[in-house]
């Protein structure tokens, strides 16, 4: 039993409104092909696994507990007998000519 | 004599240690590529797909081009590569596992994969 063209054309049309399709009869090109893709971002930002929670992460989330680091403790220790020797850190220049001030000499 | 092997052996170690190390930074590299190709992919797709309809004119599909090659380069989706999320090898990695070939027979036959067994008939 053939069925009319535009009985066939009608009933396309009302399918693509009641499934969300897009009705493009006339094949036109749409961007609809780049619509229709799955998302695929949250599946590849979850590749690499998560780092395991460290103690130092701990620390970070509760600032308000009272810890001690041994090793950061120390270090500020030898940054203090450094400073105290002169051996610190030199002074953040300010101005363009202090910086340029020893640029090209060896000591 | 010995003692020149023994710091050729050592010096060896630390070149290792630094390959990996290297391997690790690309790893972390590529984990920031994925995530700014999540964060933008919607925006990618909005201006591809009008970039894509010839209804629109062409003064707007030529905007839509210069906005899609103004996102961030890191942002695209081949940038990125499957690496071993164990020791960061890009090639030979087994999509389905993660893994580089070599990790993953090492866990295989020490049994750590659930499921996976050497074949023998």
């Amino acid at each position: 039993m053939a069925v009319a063209r535009a009985r066939m054309h009608e009933l396309l049309k009302l399918q693509a409104s009641l499934f969300n399709h897009s009705f493009n009869p006339s094949n036109a090109r749409t961007g609809n092909s780049v619509l229709r893709e799955r998302l695929i971002g949250p599946a590849v930002a979850s590749y690499y696994p998560k780092r395991p929670v460290s103690i130092k992460d701990i620390v970070r989330m509760f600032p308000e507990w009272e810890t001690f680091d041994e090793a950061e403790a120390e270090r500020i220790d030898n940054i203090a007998i450094l400073k105290a020797r002169g051996k610190g850190p030199p002074k953040k220049k300010r101005t363009k000519e202090e910086s340029k001030k020893n640029k090209g000499k060896k000591k | 004599m010995g003692l020149n092997s023994k710091s050729e052996c050592s010096r060896r170690r630390q070149h290792l240690k630094l390959m990996e190390t290297r391997r690790e930074n690309r790893n972390i590299h590529d984990n920031q590529r994925r995530q700014l190709a999540a964060k933008y992919e919607l925006k990618h797709k909005l201006f591809k797909a009008f970039l894509r309809d010839p209804a629109l004119p062409a003064e707007a599909r030529e905007q839509m081009q210069l906005k899609l090659a103004k996102l961030p380069r890191n942002s695209s989706f081949t940038r990125i590569r499957n690496r071993c999320i164990f020791t960061g090898r890009p090639r030979g990695v087994y999509q389905l596992f993660r893994m580089s070939r070599i990790v993953f027979r090492e866990l295989a036959s020490r049994g750590a994969l659930n499921g996976i067994k050497k074949a023998s008939w």
